[in-house]
């Protein structure tokens, strides 16, 4: 049986339910995973990756991706907006965000959106205009993915999208 | 006692409160079930369309062209990656005209992935590159396999001109005893004034490149223990198709076999001090131990 915490009564923006032990627990450890590999490629990438531990195997070539032209956007390189990234979802996932209003469900879900778009263009341009694949990039693309799926799923059953459903 | 009818009444209106509550409570527990549902399709419809794009990356044939290389014809794959043991000990050291891999005093070993690293920085218009990577090509395939080997042709506007040869851009090497980095810095198609960027370097590779290189095209790194830049004359190659090249490798009395192959013994004598002799049937092969007597120690 899973234990829950009982959303503050004194919220006074409009609040989500009955938030489950684990759902703050699980997406805390995904965002910390992944602002610890956004961070290493960050390293990487300012120490002219002379470090990357990654096999060169055909398809999988971590050098090869974190060292093309596509590795920056508009001359940011991606793994600081990787990092960027994590470092301000990491906040929206703790216990206490999930326990606070409406509009911090919001925000959690808009960055996942943009994030789980980043990952779409970034695994489409690894696959088709680099042609390599660096395995790092994947894990922090998977850690992406988990992170939305479970905190659209967790939304849902804490009654996040119930005020405006209700709307309708 | 019987009941008055105020308690008759208040019993009612208890009653239908709970009733009332009780069916709110199943509203918002089937709103919330409904919400979950939306939510879980939401995900599986973004997992779908993440399915959709690895599909299409995976089954993407092209290779990545911006230099406008086309993959090489299997019978310069096979040509240029499967010189037989015997041809190489025909050939030996190769031309005595040839360039040898110059030794560097004092660096550090050129590493990646705990195996010696060989770096190699061109140009596809540049006519010294096209000669080069044949041999590079040739002695690497000697410790390892590559895949998606291009072939292009050196740039008509320098001289010599259009020289016939392949391209590591988009090329990935695979070995157990050492790392191959093999960087087009420029295409052969002309942007503006210059030749347009390929293969972006590491500010490590691009340190090596002026430190050691003098940042002249091509160069070649083997481990921070030798450098070598064009080892033979290429206009040898012009007028010649990159399949003619790739089958005169296999035959030692031909020109471009004491050349490319003899280039290829001499670097392939470097790369197994690297590697501590290994293959060893490669490294102490009657070719590549001639060869090794040209090359100064390093």
């Amino acid at each position: 049986m899973s234990r829950t915490v009982a959303t503050t009564p004194r919220a006074a923006s409009p609040s989500v339910g009955t938030v489950p032990r684990w759902l703050p627990i699980v997406t805390t450890a995904l965002s910390v995973l992944g602002l610890g590999v956004a961070a290493y490629l960050t390293f990487e990438h300012y120490t002219g990756n002379s470090t990357l531990s990654c096999s060169e195997n055909g398809l999988i070539n971590c050098l090869k991706v974190t060292t093309s032209p596509e590795s920056r956007i508009v001359g940011i390189p991606v793994a600081v907006l990787g990092l960027a990234f994590f470092a301000g979802i990491l906040p929206l996932q703790l216990p206490v965000a999930w326990r606070a209003g409406r509009p911090w469900a919001q925000l959690r879900l808009a960055g996942l959106v943009v994030g789980v778009g980043m990952v779409a263009y970034l695994v489409y341009t690894e696959l088709v205009t680099i042609d390599a694949v660096c395995l790092w990039c994947t894990a922090v693309h998977v850690i992406t993915i988990l992170l939305f799926a479970v905190t659209v799923v967790g939304t849902a059953l804490v009654g996040g999208f119930e005020r405006t459903a209700a709307r309708r | 006692m019987p009941k008055t009818n105020r308690q008759v009444r208040a019993a009612r209106a208890e009653a239908a409160r709970i009733k009332a509550a009780e069916a709110r409570a199943a509203a918002k527990r089937a709103e919330r079930r409904r919400q979950v549902i939306i939510a879980s399709i939401s995900v599986a419809v973004v997992l779908v369309v993440l399915a959709v794009i690895v599909v299409i990356g995976l089954t993407h044939k092209s290779k990545n062209n911006a230099g406008g290389a086309a993959l090489a014809p299997a019978s310069v794959v096979t040509g240029v990656t499967k010189v037989s043991g015997s041809t190489f000990d025909k050939v030996g050291a190769g031309a005595s005209q040839q360039t040898v891999p110059k030794a560097l005093k004092g660096a550090p070993p050129l590493t990646s992935g705990g195996k010696p690293e060989v770096l190699y920085i061109g140009a596809e218009y540049c006519p010294h590159c096209a000669a080069e990577r044949w041999p590079l090509a040739v002695a690497l395939s000697r410790f390892g396999s590559f895949d998606g080997l291009g072939v292009t042709k050196s740039s008509s506007l320098d001289v010599p001109a259009s020289v016939p040869t392949l391209t590591f851009h988009g090329a990935t090497y695979t070995s157990k005893y050492l790392t191959f980095v093999g960087k087009e810095h420029q295409s052969n198609k002309v942007v503006g004034n210059n030749y347009a960027t390929l293969d972006k370097l590491t500010s490590q590779e691009q340190t090596l490149f002026t430190k050691y290189g003098g940042s002249s095209y091509p160069f070649v790194d083997l481990g921070n223990k030798w450098t070598v830049g064009q080892q033979f004359d290429p206009a040898m190659l012009t007028g010649k198709s990159q399949t003619e090249i790739a089958q005169a490798l296999n035959d030692p009395s031909t020109p471009l076999a004491k050349a490319i192959d003899g280039a290829a013994n001499t670097m392939t004598a470097a790369i197994c001090r690297l590697t501590n002799n290994q293959p060893t049937n490669v490294c102490t092969s009657s070719g590549v131990t001639a060869a090794a007597g040209r090359l100064a120690s390093g």
